[in-house]
């Protein structure tokens, strides 16, 4: 799978931004598996990650204009705008009672700065951090997890993210 | 010189927090009603977006089914691109080309209407006829 430039992407989204519609299937192409990958893993369900893999593209094609002006990496936001839709389907299949199992593997942080800040936190928090992340879990499951309350979790957790910040900002 | 800092820590870590999704639903709505009215808490949220943005590579990508990107451009256009309209850009250079062409070929055209007969080339000649 060929993976795409930053600045491919922004030329796409530029072109989306400008109202032009054959930039949606290369946009498609370079970065269509990607997002489709963080659906499949929050919503832990094929079908569902393809129709919010489209909820997803119309949301981009809306919103290009305002990000073609932004001085934030183009990926970075087309991953959040997948992240967070998913994230917001699951919320609602959950709050209706629908079943979904958050019980991923454990995950290998990724080579960089952010790997290397999150593998130095302490008791774990870099592996709750991308769990947190990658399979939505909040701080009930973490907690949970951990067998801690979440009294007990949230003040630790929130000291090590400042590191993070501070550790991501050197 | 001490620099203000812009934001609280607090809300920044209100913003983590609201990036990664710890909080419930209560508290993501109580921050969205602070970002309505913080351009600063804003920047926040995407600068977090944008330094944790490297997380999402530890999903394993999937291509989709290539029948969406149709069903996309149908929800988006009413109808999926046709192959054709792929470029605006390609008849835009289509028609530029038969612009071009014409008007080449009303030069020459011209040019030898201006040329006495018989100064004109024998390849010219054969143009214009």
């Amino acid at each position: 799978m060929e993976t795409a430039s930053d600045a491919e992407i922004a030329t796409l989204i530029a072109r989306l931004a400008a109202g032009e519609r054959d930039a949606l299937r290369p946009l498609w192409a370079a970065v269509g598996a990607e997002l489709l990958g963080i659906c499949d893993v929050i919503l832990a369900d094929q079908e569902a990650a393809e129709a919010a893999l489209e909820d997803v593209f119309v949301k981009i094609w809306h919103n290009a204009a305002g990000q073609a002006q932004s001085r934030y990496a183009p990926r970075a936001w087309l991953r959040s705008i997948a992240r967070h839709h998913a994230l917001d389907l699951r919320r609602a299949i959950e709050a209706e009672g629908g079943d979904y199992d958050p019980d991923g593997p454990d995950l290998t942080l990724p080579e960089g700065p952010l790997g290397d800040a999150l593998s130095l936190l302490p008791r774990g928090h870099g592996q709750l951090i991308a769990r947190a992340y990658v399979y939505g879990e909040g701080y009930d499951t973490l907690s949970a997890r951990m067998g801690l309350r979440k009294s007990q979790l949230r003040p630790a957790l929130r000291v090590s993210l400042l590191r993070l910040r501070e550790a991501l900002a050197q | 010189m001490t620099l203000v800092p812009q934001i609280s820590q607090e809300h920044a870590l209100g913003a983590a927090e609201y990036v990664l999704g710890l909080g419930d639903a209560a508290s993501r709505r109580a921050f969205e009603a602070e970002l309505d009215t913080s351009a600063a808490l804003r920047d926040e949220v995407l600068g977090w977006e944008y330094d944790l943005a490297d997380l999402a590579a530890l999903c394993p990508a999937r291509a989709p089914r290539t029948s969406g990107v149709r069903r996309l451009e149908t929800r988006l256009f009413g109808a999926p691109v046709r192959e054709f309209d792929k470029g605006q850009s390609a008849r835009r250079v289509i028609a530029g080309m038969v612009l071009a062409a014409g008007v080449g070929l009303y030069l020459l055209g011209q040019i030898a209407d201006d040329t006495p007969s018989s100064e004109r080339s024998q390849p010219a000649q054969a143009i214009v006829k």
